[in-house]
């Protein structure tokens, strides 16, 4: 082969990978949408919203997938909402408060933490921390075991976040600071954290994605009971467990159902992701 | 192995720009067969960017755009049918930084030995000759299978040049190859260069105008004119040098003539 | 002045906000750390005293509740085989494109590095869904290892494909300039001068890339299934670790023990991974993460 020939040739197989590789999305959302087809002709998005509940497989079969999207929101609110401050804590005392090994030390472990797979939380979850709450309010299997479980499973992207967002703040302002006399807590409080907002707002919303998407901790503690929840202790079932409960059914208009849900739950992932993207100082390709 | 007489490169009208933003403009320059021609001038005045259009390292750069007309050896070579992996055989380049790839001595020299079809039995003997003639030889036979990274910053550059005279080019060209090196290895360096007039056409880009006077025929003077730069004086060095016809050429060189 | 003098410049109000601080940031700190030790100490409780040399080699009896995980091993090993596979060569040949396509092909370009951020942003169970209609049943590959491992490979491509443009881009321009000049083939300098000195970044693409698919489950469990037996080929199910551990969690009773041994297993192995890459990065990119 000649050189040149040898370069078209080479140039056809790299361009034939990328475009395979960026088809590869579009071809996940065709099939997906594909498969939902059946359920937004025949079955109808308002049945969805409008059925009171969720017997997909009955003689009459009901499709109300509210008492799951409600399971998913409040699992995933309850999550951020304690980890956004306990992770944003552990930033500012990784930053703030510590000797340089033991900062090193710390954002290893945090790192660690992060990389654990969510079934190891889920099994924990369902082995120690479920009996740990059904001894004060039973069943054990609740919202709050999943608020909890799928916390820990996030603070670390949280806690990460927030520590590349707080080392951005340029030097010279800290330095500044203490030519003033700024103290510490006033500088955190009114040049640190409004400066690293952005990126710490973001950090929380990639852990928002990262929990809405997740399934197996949520699948294992959470007691899978399509309702809405009463109080913290009751079981819910959330819209990524659903699927992940009745994939293996095989009654058209009930798989067509999850597989919509599963389509909007990509969807609402991806804009999630995509309202990060400007936090976000965009290392990857550029 | 002595060059027919005549001229190797010929440039004419040249325009080189980098998006809207012209850097060279009615560059006319040839160079002699044979002979070291000397480039000199200010910083920034594109004699590095006038020396990448000859063997169109040009193309690599996105948004630069060349116009005019490039001859060399009564080629066009900015047609789009010129053959580039030959145009590059052809002409060699050594740049500023002493920059071995990150394999052994040998290999440097080999794989591009391989790439452009030289024949299998030969490889060996090309390596050792060319590294006889980039001096080198006597330095590093013993370690040919060593890293090149390990060579000191001199060795590095007289490998480059090594790997560059195996693949028997007619012209080199030279971007400030002494200005990263100490003092000693310049001298080597420098004599080496000097060493390859009347074989090769040598085209060397230098700020030191000390050095263009010991080792060039001819010098070309690149200066900035409204923004872009381009040739204000050319010839033989003894009459550049002497009698200037440009002022600026004049004062440029009286300047740092010292 | 003294020190003394400059030391009371101190508010004490501000001293104890310090403190306030102090306290409430180790707090949040220690219950992550907190949380972690008390799942590895029950892990350890319950598992630990699994971990002989037959729970790696034998076969799970009794549901998993008893034996070892071997066949669970070979089959996770063959997963992620398919899964490299296909990921691997993709991956590179996706990131050597985006590196040295830069002049032309804006658009594409645009297009295809998006097109990779929305990849990342599928979630696993839709990987899953999408994994069981298109390799199961459309390609009628079936419940197998094969599927599996080419729905892993989606997942772990942006991953893949992200490292190792990083480590394409950290290659200094001098490489390319030097081999340009010299008249090599672009062919020539992608296999003998980048892919060389991009290697370890493929490396540490490769570690990253397998711990999430190691760590993967929901995608799996409507992919490659969960039989437990010795997998005889590729078209065979086969159950991964994790979904090993996730089955024994919740389908069988009394499985606690071997599902938290197999977790410690999974943890020590990602674990090392981990390590692997952060000393890859830091060995060669001096820094401590990749991506």
């Amino acid at each position: 082969m000649s050189p040149r020939l040898n370069d078209r040739v080479l140039t056809l197989v790299l361009s034939g990978a990328a475009i395979v590789s960026g088809g590869l999305v579009l071809l996940v959302f065709l099939f997906l949408a594909k498969q939902s087809l059946p359920a937004i002709v025949s079955v109808g998005i308002s049945r969805l919203f409008f059925d009171s509940h969720w017997h997909p497989t009955a003689t009459n079969p009901q499709f109300g997938v509210w008492p799951m999207i409600a399971g998913s929101c409040l699992v995933t609110i309850g999550a951020i909402g304690w980890a956004l401050p306990v992770g944003l804590g552990t930033a500012v005392a990784i930053e703030f408060y510590s000797f340089k090994y033991v900062m090193g030390f710390l954002t290893r472990f945090i790192e660690l933490l992060g990389g654990v797979p969510s079934v190891v939380f889920g099994f924990w979850g369902l082995v120690s921390l479920v009996p740990a709450i059904s001894y004060f309010h039973p069943p054990g299997q609740s919202l709050i075991a999943g608020i909890l479980v799928l916390g820990l499973m996030v603070a670390p992207t949280v806690a990460l976040t927030s520590l590349t967002a707080i080392r951005s703040v340029p030097s010279e302002y800290r330095r500044g600071a203490v030519a003033l006399g700024v103290g510490r807590v006033r500088f955190i409080c009114s040049i640190v954290v409004p400066t690293a907002a952005r990126g710490i707002a973001g950090g929380a919303l990639l852990a928002a994605a990262r929990a809405i998407g997740e399934t197996m901790a949520v699948l294992m503690v959470c007691g899978n009971i399509p309702q809405i929840p009463k109080n913290l202790f009751e079981p819910i079932r959330t819209v990524t467990a659903n699927i992940a409960l009745e994939m293996g059914d095989d009654t058209v208009f009930h798989r067509s159902v999850l597989f919509l849900t599963g389509l909007v739950l990509m969807l609402v992932v991806m804009i999630i992701l995509g309202i990060v993207e400007p936090f976000r100082k965009r290392v990857a390709y550029e | 192995m002595i060059a027919p007489p005549g001229n190797a490169i010929e440039v004419k009208q040249l325009q080189v720009r980098y998006g809207s933003r012209t850097v060279l403009g009615d560059v006319n320059f040839s160079a002699s067969r044979g002979k070291v021609t000397a480039l000199v001038g200010p910083s920034g005045c594109g004699k590095s960017t006038f020396l990448s259009t000859l063997n169109r390292l040009t193309d690599l750069v996105p948004g630069c755009h060349v116009s005019g007309e490039i001859w060399v050896d009564h080629c066009r070579i900015d047609s789009p049918d010129c053959d580039l992996g030959q145009l590059r055989r052809r002409i060699g380049m050594v740049f500023q930084k002493p920059n071995p790839f990150p394999m052994s001595i040998k290999k440097n020299i080999a794989m591009p030995l391989k790439e452009h079809r030289f024949a299998k039995s030969e490889i060996n003997d090309r390596v050792e000759d060319s590294l006889i003639k980039a001096g080198l030889w006597n330095e590093v036979k013993e370690r040919l299978n060593h890293s090149a990274l390990r060579l000191s910053g001199g060795q590095m550059q007289r490998l480059c040049i090594a790997r560059a005279l195996a693949l028997e080019p007619e012209i080199m060209l030279f971007d400030e190859p002494c200005s990263a090196l100490d003092p000693v290895s310049s001298d080597v360096v420098e004599d080496l260069i000097a060493s390859f007039r009347g074989q090769l056409t040598v085209l060397i880009v230098t700020h030191n105008l000390s050095q263009a006077n010991r080792i060039a025929d001819d010098v070309s003077v690149f200066w900035i004119r409204e923004n872009t730069g381009t040739i204000i004086e050319s010839g033989p060095l003894k009459r550049v040098f002497s009698a200037p016809q440009d002022p600026i050429a004049g004062a440029f060189l009286q300047g740092r003539r010292g | 002045m003294s020190e003394g003098s400059l030391g009371k410049t101190k508010t004490p109000l501000y001293s104890m906000f310090d403190v306030v601080f102090k306290v409430i940031g180790w707090g949040c700190a220690a219950i992550l750390i907190g949380a972690f030790l008390w799942m590895m100490a029950s892990l350890i409780a319950k598992g630990g005293g699994r971990l002989t040399a037959e729970f790696f080699s034998g076969e799970p009896t009794n549901f998993g509740r008893s034996g070892g995980i071997g066949t669970v091993l070979i089959s996770t090993g063959l997963v992620l085989g398919i899964c490299l596979c296909l990921s691997l060569p993709l991956g590179i040949l996706t990131a050597a494109w985006l590196s040295e396509t830069v002049l032309q092909r804006r658009r594409l370009r645009f297009c295809i590095t998006r097109s990779l951020d929305l990849l990342a942003a599928v979630p696993s169970i839709v990987f899953g869904l999408f994994g069981m209609v298109f390799f199961c049943q459309t390609l009628q590959m079936g419940f197998s290892i094969l599927s599996g491992g080419l729905t892993l490979a989606l997942m772990i491509l942006p991953i893949v494909v992200t490292t190792v443009y990083a480590a394409f881009e950290s290659i200094p321009s001098y490489i390319r300039l030097n081999s340009t000049a010299l008249g090599l083939s672009k062919t020539t300098t992608l296999w003998r001068l980048l892919l060389p000195a991009a290697a370890p970044g493929v490396m540490v693409g490769t570690v990253l890339g397998v711990s999430r698919a190691i760590a993967e489950t929901a995608a799996l469990i409507f992919t490659s299934g969960y039989v437990t037996r010795m997998p005889e080929s590729v078209f065979d199910s086969g159950r991964t670790m994790s979904v090993h551990i996730y089955d024994l969690a919740v389908n069988v009773s009394g499985g606690e023990s071997s599902a938290a041994a197999t977790a410690l297993v999974l943890m020590a192995v990602l674990f090392s991974f981990n390590l692997v890459a952060a000393g890859i990065s830091r060995f060669y990119y001096n820094d401590s993460a990749a991506v």
